[in-house]
């Protein structure tokens, strides 16, 4: 499974997304679910999923799919 | 507030006056109710000021009674105080922007403490705090604080009680390296001291930050000293912070210093302490009401603050950190002048037997 694929799966799970959304239309404090609380439970999740360490600055970057995506290979995930 | 800070006060003030100024412009052409106490009080367009102190301040009283909205985008959230001297809420409408800010200001504030990584974070409060009273300043805070922690575990259960397995658990796995430790005073006090004390738990790799409850703690007679000497002896915890903020500032956190020396102001940010019979600023330690000044609220005119709390500045950049430091002392005994800031001169004496004893 592509990290792109696993990704969305997190975000699906923990803000409880309709799968037909594109990830592009993923935006923080856009997004259904995906404001504060939701921010906070989806770096959680992400850090588990991939086994990363997020830090304070940048998850506070983390402000769409593809910002999350793009870090998670900053860190070292891999596909 | 620390390294980062400006050196002295002089040039904090220097930094901040035409950040405020602009404020004041900004909020006099973005809300009406605004621009109509400034008329009211003489502070007309284009007045030139050369200090903080000449800068003119609403009471936090009139968020209670009016809705200030400097803002025309759709709000994302309605914050309210906690409301507890049964005085009424003030109701804060943040629109995303605003939102947003809050949130940095506070993870920058806090970060500087802690560092940029998040550490595993015990809440000494409960989880219905951030899912269902998220628009309480209550649970708004726990919520922007979550954002500095990781693996989170909330200690009290849904009745407010402690969870000592969810404690002891947490500190099983985390107990051994840094960890944070965040809640409201009076909890953090009568909750997890009382069991941490019980338990002989060892805290010496905790940081502990806590807030507000003042009321109910001084209702114990517990004084700050004995706050942290009680964890220091019982637990080894020396990591210990108390902070002062408000909802009408939100993100813009007052944070107390290592050693406990006094509260310092984040960089966007300053306090006055007025006299209540003269509402000139106070000398150094001379007890009087609190103004806190912000850089931050562009959506709502809170800027520019008087109080319903009584402090006093304790010195000015002779402390741990750089500015000034200062204590809260509590409440107004009574705190309600009405209307707008041009009548609070003539109605000292509405504060004045809740400072002067």
């Amino acid at each position: 499974m592509s990290l792109d694929t696993r990704l969305r799966s997190v975000f699906d799970t923990v803000l409880q997304l309709d799968t037909g959304l594109p990830d592009s239309a993923l935006r923080y404090q856009q997004t259904r679910g995906w404001d504060s609380l939701g921010a906070v439970l989806l770096v959680s999740a992400i850090e588990d999923e991939f086994h990363v360490e997020i830090k304070t600055g940048q998850a506070l970057k983390m402000d769409s799919f593809e910002a999350a995506s793009r870090l998670l290979r900053e860190l070292g995930a891999t596909d | 507030m620390n390294r980062d800070s400006p050196p002295s006060q002089a040039m904090r003030e220097a930094a901040l006056l035409p950040r405020l100024i602009e404020l004041i412009d900004h909020h006099r052409r973005a809300c009406p109710a605004y621009a109509r106490v400034l008329h009211a009080i003489g502070h007309t367009p284009g007045r030139r000021y050369a200090q903080l102190r000449e800068l003119p301040w609403l009471p936090v009283r009139l968020f209670k009674e009016h809705a200030l909205v400097s803002s025309r985008s759709e709000p994302v959230a309605e914050l309210t105080s906690s409301g507890t001297t049964g005085n009424g809420v003030s109701r804060i409408a943040l629109d995303r922007e605003a939102a947003e800010r809050q949130r940095l200001l506070l993870t920058s504030t806090l970060e500087k403490l802690t560092g940029p990584r998040r550490l595993p974070m015990l809440i000494v409060d409960s989880p219905s705090a951030v899912r269902e009273e998220r628009a309480s300043i209550r649970g708004a805070t726990v919520l922007g604080v979550m954002n500095i922690g990781r693996e989170h575990v909330f200690a009290l259960n849904s009745k407010q009680s402690i969870d000592a397995d969810a404690v002891e658990g947490f500190l099983q796995r985390h107990g051994h390296a840094s960890f944070l430790v965040f809640g409201f005073t009076s909890l953090v006090w009568t909750q997890f001291y009382a069991l941490a004390q019980a338990r002989a738990f060892d805290l010496s790799h905790a940081l502990l930050l806590h807030t507000g409850g003042w009321k109910k703690l001084a209702d114990k007679a517990v004084s700050p000293q004995e706050f942290r000497a009680g964890f220091r002896d019982a637990t080894g915890l020396r990591r210990c912070h108390n902070f002062y903020g408000m909802v009408e500032q939100g993100g813009t956190i007052h944070m107390e210093s290592p050693s406990g020396d006094g509260l310092y102001c984040p960089d966007s940010a300053d306090v006055i302490v007025r006299d209540p019979y003269t509402w000139e600023e106070a000398a150094v330690g001379t007890p009087g009401v609190i103004e806190v000044l912000s850089a931050a609220p562009r959506a709502h005119p809170g800027h520019v603050l008087l109080t319903e709390d009584r402090g006093i500045v304790h010195g000015i950049d002779d402390g741990e950190w750089p500015g000034k430091r200062f204590a809260v002392l509590g409440r107004l005994a009574r705190a309600e002048p009405r209307g707008c800031a041009d009548t609070l001169p003539e109605r000292a004496q509405a504060y004045s037997s809740g400072v002067r004893s």
